[in-house]
């Protein structure tokens, strides 16, 4: 007996310690012109259930190549990628949209709500695309939009809100299925400073409840947030920093007087009395 | 930037003000964290008022011992004027980190590549305290502390910037 329940922790503790992504060797080369292009020259990645990772770099880095490649949405030259023990590379269209629908849920910089629906329909559609019954899917879009601060706007159509607004609808609607990963390509980047943090703080909010995000970015502040911070350049990974070690006092981090001058030396340039 | 402007400035929005009374009304005006050094106000009001841009005035106190408070004199106005219609200089200095890369390149002919990998984490890191440090006290805090943080946080920013380059640099 003590052999089975041990053999069942170990049983478990595989199932927790698998990476919920992983890419291996992920190489793009785009053919512009006569010329090859290399967007991504042999990635290695691997994201765990709960992480929050943010890839960050500066355009044509290669970072929304990343992205297309761990959705489904393009495909690579070579390498391998998998979702929870399942190879995407291997998956057909049809396959990559229902796990686009089902099992990722993805918000953009441009929000991408369909226009003439409201944002209870918008929330809704992923999930009556899943099988839900209309009432069902009616009900957890409420319980989202509730929970997201939008429980006054559900009839409210797209233009009709803010840009703050329409990405808690985008999200919203990414959650509908329970996505093992929630990936967000640069949702802070049609947004004004203090609404991008209402925005950033939403996502934490969400990792602490145990949701697994990948966020890609070429903002530092947004980056900063995240638990790991995956840094590319030209198609790679050059460096991968593991956030918030030791966190300073708060007193201490504006402390630093340099600047200030008080001694008795006039400065150049002063006027002399 | 001298403290001489901060305490010109200080009195010509209320005065006659003591020495303990700016400098506790200056560390306020520098934002969180702002200390400074009595053993430096002190000779520096001695200095502005020799110079004529303050006077000093001795108060006797009932209850307590006696103080010196001091007030703007018209030169100290004009001073302070004059100073508000000079352009602020743009120019850096030599900050830290530009110190640290050139000598760090003198002693490491090729440590482009160390500076990088030290100071992008150190860099991050710092930012995301200051940002985490800012959702915290959202907007319950003092204008100086508010701008002095962002200030941080952009030139954060920017030096994360330089650093990049400076990897992409041709040798």
């Amino acid at each position: 007996m003590k052999n089975v329940a041990k053999n069942m922790l170990q049983g478990t503790l595989l199932e927790t310690t698998r990476p919920r992504m992983r890419v291996s060797g992920l190489t793009k080369i785009y053919r512009r012109g006569g010329e090859a292009v290399q967007a991504l020259a042999g990635i290695d990645l691997e994201i765990m259930p709960g992480d929050f990772v943010a890839i960050m770099g500066q355009s044509g880095c290669g970072k929304t190549t990343l992205l297309n490649m761990l959705t489904g949405v393009d495909r690579p030259t070579a390498g391998e990628i998998w979702l929870d023990g399942e190879r995407l590379d291997k998956m057909s269209e049809a396959q990559l949209a229902i796990l686009r629908r089902q099992r990722l849920g993805l918000i953009f910089q441009a929000f991408n709500l369909l226009n003439n629906m409201s944002a209870l329909e918008n929330v809704m559609l992923p999930a009556l695309l899943a099988g839900r019954s209309a009432r069902e899917a009616r009900k957890l879009a409420g319980a989202l939009l509730d929970e997201l601060g939008l429980s006054k706007r559900y009839r409210m159509l797209p233009g009709e809100l803010s840009g703050g607004q329409q990405q808690r609808v985008a999200i919203a609607r990414a959650l509908i299925n329970e996505p093992a990963v929630l990936c967000a390509d640069e949702p802070t980047g049609n947004l004004d400073a203090h609404t991008g943090q209402d925005i950033l703080r939403l996502l934490k909010r969400l990792h602490t409840q145990g949701q697994t995000i990948i966020l890609i970015t070429h903002d530092a502040q947004v980056a900063s947030q995240a638990e790991r911070i995956v840094i590319m350049r030209d198609g790679r990974i050059v460096d991968e920093i593991r956030g918030q070690g030791r966190l300073s006092p708060s007193s201490l981090l504006l402390a630093n007087m340099s600047g200030l001058d008080i001694s008795d030396e006039p400065e150049e340039g002063e006027n002399n009395g | 930037m001298s403290l001489k402007y901060v305490l010109l400035g200080l009195l010509k929005q209320h005065q006659p003000r003591s020495g303990y009374e700016l400098k506790r009304e200056a560390e306020q005006l520098l934002g969180r964290g702002a200390e400074l050094n009595p053993g430096q106000i002190y000779p520096l009001l001695r200095k502005l008022a020799q110079q004529q841009l303050l006077e000093g005035e001795h108060v006797e106190q009932e209850d307590r011992p006696d103080k010196r408070v001091f007030m703007l004199t018209e030169a100290g106005e004009r001073e302070l004027d004059a100073w508000f219609a000079e352009p602020v200089s743009l120019a850096i200095g030599r900050p830290a980190l530009f110190l640290r890369f050139v000598v760090l390149l003198l002693v490491r002919p090729h440590g482009r590549d160390d500076f990088l990998k030290e100071q992008r984490p150190r860099l991050l890191e710092f930012i995301g305290q200051l940002v985490a440090d800012r959702t915290k006290h959202q907007g319950s805090e003092d204008l100086s502390t508010r701008v002095l943080r962002e200030l941080t946080i952009l030139h954060a920013e920017a030096d994360l910037k330089w650093i990049e380059w400076l990897s992409a640099l041709e040798a």
